[in-house]
């Protein structure tokens, strides 16, 4: 089923269609919350909200851009509320613990215990640029996941998130301005 | 002028600056071993093999979203629409400090702070007063040990 026929049918909440859009979309959806979330519990929790929140909002949903832009939408905007209500929790808890997905938390496992001298693993390398990633402001984080992971372009990623394409190129300016000396840090200490 | 190139060097190693300061920056990198060695660690971090292969969700999460879905349809509109609008309001940055500040201001306005008629209303039952405001002497005087009748009966003594 192409595109204009799928949100047809989903406009009439047709259970098959649906499925199809979960089919078609669900690993997209899984991998965007898994990238911004680093759990991949977290990430099925949010992926599962995603597609009950389309399913309740199919007849909003006008066609103006695709299907995938519009889940990807949905998806970073429930990502960022997961991860608050987290922090939420985690506050009332009176657990501070700050070292979650941060620069911190890379020092005390990132480490190759084989030595300066090792050739740090790709793992390690993809750890590094992580965490760094995960440090930075919400919305450039946002931009940068979607433009290196995702690999949308400008036009794309403004469009999930609701801004201009300048604003999107000003974000992945400021953003790899801020990941240099991180990075550059993090490669030094470990 | 090295930590104003350093900054730069990630938007370099991508290629996204202008022709001339990318020009500018390779220029530098080729006098300066400090930041050539800082464009080669970024290099080996940033540039290095993204993993591309996407990582598949459980089996199982279709049948959640079709159980999520069933107990949607069997929820009334407004319900949803009522948990839709206290979640909003509880992911706000000010509902917390909010509802900390509506706890305070509930337990100030819950205690007393008129303590001048608390100890107006003992000098008037323990004074001569009393027996009048209180119409004491309707009273038979209680035997001693009783409740309330040191107070009874120094109304009675008073009079």
């Amino acid at each position: 089923m192409n595109e204009h026929d799928l949100v047809k049918e989903l406009h009439g909440r047709n259970p098959a269609a649906f499925k199809e859009l979960f089919d078609s979309y669900s690993t997209l959806v899984y991998n965007v919350a898994h990238r911004m979330l680093q759990d991949k519990r977290d990430a099925e929790d949010v992926t599962q909200e995603v597609f009950l929140e389309a399913y309740k909002s199919l007849t909003n949903f006008r066609a103006e851009s695709q299907l995938s832009t519009w889940l990807y939408r949905i998806a970073v905007n429930r990502s960022l509320n997961h991860q608050r209500k987290k922090k939420l929790h985690r506050w009332l808890a009176l657990d501070f613990d700050t070292t979650e997905n941060s620069v911190d938390k890379l020092r005390l496992h990132g480490a190759n215990e084989d030595g300066p001298d090792a050739v740090m693993e790709k793992k390690d390398i993809e750890r590094i640029v992580q965490g760094a990633i995960n440090s930075l402001p919400d919305r450039q984080r946002t931009a940068l996941l979607l433009h290196r992971y995702e690999e949308l372009s400008y036009d794309d990623i403004a469009g999930v998130m609701g801004v201009t394409i300048a604003s999107v190129e000003s974000l992945l300016h400021r953003a790899k301005q801020s990941l240099a000396s991180k990075l550059l840090r993090l490669k030094k200490e470990l | 002028m090295h930590t104003r190139i350093q900054e730069k060097l990630l938007l370099y190693v991508d290629g996204n600056l202008p022709a001339e300061q990318m020009q500018r920056i390779r220029a530098h990198l080729s006098v300066c071993s400090a930041c050539a060695q800082q464009h080669d660690l970024l290099v080996s971090v940033w540039g290095s093999e993204i993993r591309r292969e996407k990582l598949q969700p459980s089996p199982f999460l279709w049948t959640r979203i079709q159980a999520h879905i069933g107990e949607y349809e069997r929820t009334p509109a407004f319900v949803w629409g009522f948990k839709r609008a206290v979640r909003e309001i509880m992911l706000r940055p000010f509902a917390v400090p909010a509802a900390i500040a509506a706890i305070f201001v509930g337990v100030y306005l819950g205690t007393p702070h008129e303590p001048q008629r608390y100890e107006r209303a003992q000098s008037v039952s323990h004074g001569v007063g009393a027996v009048d405001e209180f119409g004491l002497d309707q009273f038979d005087v209680l035997p001693p040990g009783a409740l309330g009748s040191t107070l009874v009966n120094v109304s009675h003594t008073q009079k």
